[in-house]
């Protein structure tokens, strides 16, 4: 129990760690770009906004840990 | 089924050589210092066993990733690549404008230095053992998990296997002549371009994943570096403190 309770805290630090800001926006770009290009079938769409999507998230990400050093 | 031109190739085996240079330097630094302070003995058996787990780990979840089809293999690769790329990306950016500090070697062996002699050497040490081990086993997962990841989703798990390989025995070598001046090693800007291209390849492969076709195929992946690679350097340069300007007295 020990152990999986460790590997499950280690696979916890390796994927969200301190930014679970970018967890959340791995998992929403998947979803948002899928349902799109599934349901609506907008491939011109998807095509710009995957890569809008990660850089606006990137830097939002930056922008917040710049606001919280600032305080 | 999307094969990798001779540009893509390149990429991919420059990605993962960067990717696993950066990590092994960082297990290098931990394996000297257990070395210096606990005996050369305890640090090479801490190294081998933990390469024998990796060995066992990718022995594992190799032949599994074999198993999913494609399309599903894409998406999980591209989000894990996604996720673990912007991570890197977002720490060199908050590197570059200062506002975190940078990955110094020469501080990181002198602290591990202080804190295992606190123990006195013998020919093996458990904690010198632990400590190595553990070095190179949390770093080497990083370089089986790209490896695996970026190998496996561009079917040249080949290329991806040298490039790691020639990344390991060349910062085995520099290791050996530099021994404890690991920090002249341009760290961030390494991480700073294995980030974009981790992004990158986590892009290309979610798009893939979900049957979205890229204009230009592989070459989107380049395309994807470069913009993302001239928006950071957009972002740098406007979020960098200025530095006050300097009055000099006649």
């Amino acid at each position: 129990m020990k152990l999986v309770r460790g590997f499950g805290k280690f696979l916890f630090d390796f994927f969200v760690g301190d930014t679970p800001e970018l967890f959340a926006l791995g998992v929403a770009v998947l979803g948002i770009c899928s349902a799109l290009l599934h349901f609506l079938k907008v491939q011109t769409l998807v095509i710009v906004l995957l890569p809008l999507m990660v850089f606006v998230g990137v830097l939002g990400s930056v922008l917040l840990e710049r606001h919280r050093k600032s305080r | 089924m999307t094969t990798l031109s001779s540009s893509g190739v390149i990429a991919l085996f420059a990605t993962v050589f960067l990717a696993s240079a950066v990590e092994m330097v960082e297990a290098l630094t931990i394996v000297v210092a257990v070395g210096v302070t606990k005996g050369w003995r305890s640090a090479f058996e801490g190294v081998a066993v933990a390469l024998l787990a990796l060995t066992g780990l990718v022995a594992v979840f190799g032949p599994a990733l074999a198993r999913i089809p494609m399309s599903s293999l894409r998406i999980v690769v591209g989000t894990v690549l996604l996720i673990f790329g912007m991570q890197w990306w977002r720490k060199a950016i908050l590197r570059s404008i200062g506002l975190k500090a940078k990955h110094d070697e020469d501080a990181i062996f002198a602290e591990m230095v202080e804190e295992l002699q606190k123990g006195l050497p013998s020919t093996r040490d458990a904690a010198g053992f632990m400590m190595a081990f553990k070095g190179v086993f949390l770093e080497g997962v990083e370089v089986v998990v790209t490896v695996i990841t970026l190998g496996s989703s561009a079917h040249r798990l080949d290329v991806a296997a040298t490039a790691a390989g020639a990344a390991v025995v060349l910062v085995a070598i520099v290791g050996l002549i530099v021994a404890r001046q690991l920090s002249n090693v341009p760290e961030n800007a390494m991480k700073m371009v294995v980030g974009i291209m981790m992004v990158s390849y986590g892009t290309f492969w979610i798009g893939e994943g979900i049957g979205l076709r890229w204009p230009g195929k592989d070459l989107a992946l380049l395309v994807f570096a470069c913009v993302y690679g001239l928006l950071t350097w957009l972002v740098v340069l406007s979020l960098n403190p200025r530095q006050p300007s300097v009055t000099v007295a006649a």
